[in-house]
């Protein structure tokens, strides 16, 4: 269950092979990703997620279903960015 | 979330403690480079680096190893990768930028050591740095009387070779220089097993040239009044560009540098107009040493040219490849990184001239001249750097910090007062 309106929203990855797939075909979809370290929050493990947008997360779901890219979750942090 | 535990356990890492570095940089990469607005796309391969700084490369060398290859660990700008890569060696930097590994080298190192020093030491004997416990051997350099005697501490943990680069810059000390990567080049065939080959040395050393030309190519876009890219980013890639695969690391700088012609030609710039343009000049700024650059760059002003080893000094010069014998192309290689101007030599006016230079190209406001606590040889020179900058009438900022928070909010008032003199 996502949670309601958290700062940022992760798709988590077992590897970055899958990440990386993950984060071409949302692109090329014309749907946001952003390439981050998975917060502590989320995963005990440093390594790679993507940052997305909530609203887009039914449209994720399907094209992941469709082209058979794997993922571990989604998930939804409060952890805001602060610059400076 | 890769989980790469079992690869540190495997490398013998303090999983544990390594852990609470892991808790921590997420956030740090998102406030400082996530944060941002309107990076450049393609910054996304450099942005998947540092996610997985503790993953993809190590792992990569891991593989390396495992194939019977050999991993030569580097602390400088000096150490000419293209001996390393030719002897079918792969070269890598190693951690040195954060105050998490300090405390472990003042384990070892008195507290009045520069933070750079203290932090590599502290590195290796926590085991909490993959790249520490990848290399087989490390290749130190007489460059500052910290690290040399460093380096001997080191040295009882791993093996260690050290070049002796000649504190002075007359024809004899060039040749002398040729004579340390000739020395290099045997000790490289002898831990690989491999022997270097004329061929070899020259497709290595275009190799380098071309990640250099690619760095230059990065720099001379900053040299625009649009400023298509933060110097925030281009610090990520600088430091990027001492671990990262070298033929790998020159496409994707090539690439973005491909989006940021489009940038400049379309106007797009990373920061309002009549933001203040500043050169950093200074000491290196290892992983994760972003707080100059973040502080600088939320006070209304861009980093539009790094003086550092994390900068222009790693890429600026290349190397003759037209030698047709491994002496020739030895000398070749002498002869360029003897024009860095690194603050251990005497003297160096040579580093007055590139600042002087590089302000103008690079159509600086303004300098901040950034040393480590400690680091007295580029303490000592600041002295000549703001007495020419000031006769230029160039506006000047004198800073020493080190890798704690403690300073922070003292360094960006005095950054805002400057840049605000500026305006």
């Amino acid at each position: 269950m996502d949670t309601p309106k958290a700062e940022h929203y992760y798709i988590l990855f077992k590897n970055h092979t899958d990440g990386t797939a993950m984060y071409h075909a949302l692109r090329a979809a014309g749907l946001s990703a952003q390439i981050a370290p998975t917060p502590r929050q989320l995963s005990v493990c440093c390594g790679v997620s993507l940052i997305i947008q909530p609203e887009e997360i039914p449209a994720i779901k399907k094209l992941a279903e469709e082209q058979e890219l794997e993922y571990v979750k989604i998930e939804g942090v409060n952890n805001p960015f602060r610059r400076g | 979330m890769a989980d790469y535990r079992e690869m540190w356990k495997e490398l013998g890492m303090d999983v544990e403690t390594h852990d609470d570095l892991c808790a921590v940089l997420p956030q740090a990469i998102g406030d400082v480079f996530l944060s941002q607005k309107n990076r450049p796309e393609k910054m996304d391969y450099f942005d998947f680096v540092i996610a997985e700084v503790h993953g993809v490369r190590p792992a990569e060398l891991k593989k390396f190893r495992e194939e019977g290859g050999k991993v030569f660990g580097t602390f400088c700008t000096y150490v000419p990768d293209e001996i390393i890569f030719a002897a079918g060696g792969i070269s890598t930097g190693l951690c040195a930028g954060s105050q998490f590994w300090v405390p472990g080298g003042e384990q070892v190192l008195p507290p009045n050591v520069c933070p750079l020093i203290k932090a590599s030491v502290g590195a290796r004997l926590t085991r909490t740095c993959p790249f520490f416990r990848l290399a087989d051997i490390y290749i130190g350099e007489t460059t500052c009387d910290g690290k040399k005697k460093a380096y001997e501490i080191l040295g009882e943990d791993v093996p260690m070779y050290i070049m002796d680069l000649p504190q002075m810059k007359r024809p004899e000390d060039v040749d002398k220089w040729a004579g340390e990567i000739k020395k290099l080049l045997v000790k490289a065939e002898e831990v690989t097993g491999n022997k270097v080959t004329v061929a070899a040395l020259k497709e290595n050393i275009h190799m380098i040239n071309e990640k250099r030309k690619a760095l230059m190519r990065l720099y001379k876009l900053r040299q625009n009044p649009v400023v298509p890219i933060s110097g925030t980013d281009v610090l990520l890639i600088s430091q990027i560009a001492y671990y990262d695969d070298p033929t790998r690391f020159t496409q994707k700088v090539n690439e973005l540098c491909d989006e940021l012609d489009e940038r400049v030609a379309n106007g797009v710039s990373v920061v309002p107009e009549g933001n203040k343009r500043i050169l950093v000049s200074g000491t290196p700024m290892a992983v994760p040493n972003w707080k100059m650059h973040n502080i600088i760059e939320t006070s209304g002003a861009t980093v539009v040219c790094e003086e550092t080893c994390t900068g222009t000094r790693y890429f600026e010069n290349l190397v003759d490849e037209s030698g047709e014998t491994l002496d020739e192309l030895i000398h070749a290689l002498a002869e360029r990184y003897m024009k860095i101007n690194c603050a251990c030599f005497t003297p160096n006016s040579g580093r007055i001239d590139d600042i002087r230079r590089l302000a103008k190209d690079y159509k600086a406001d303004g300098i901040i001249d950034i040393h480590l606590k400690f680091c007295t040889t580029y303490d000592v020179e600041e002295y000549f750097v703001e007495r020419e900058m000031k006769k230029d009438g160039t506006p000047f900022l004198e800073i020493e910090t080190d890798y704690t928070d403690s300073d922070t909010q003292q360094l960006k008032t005095r950054v805002e007062a400057f840049i605000e003199m500026l305006s």
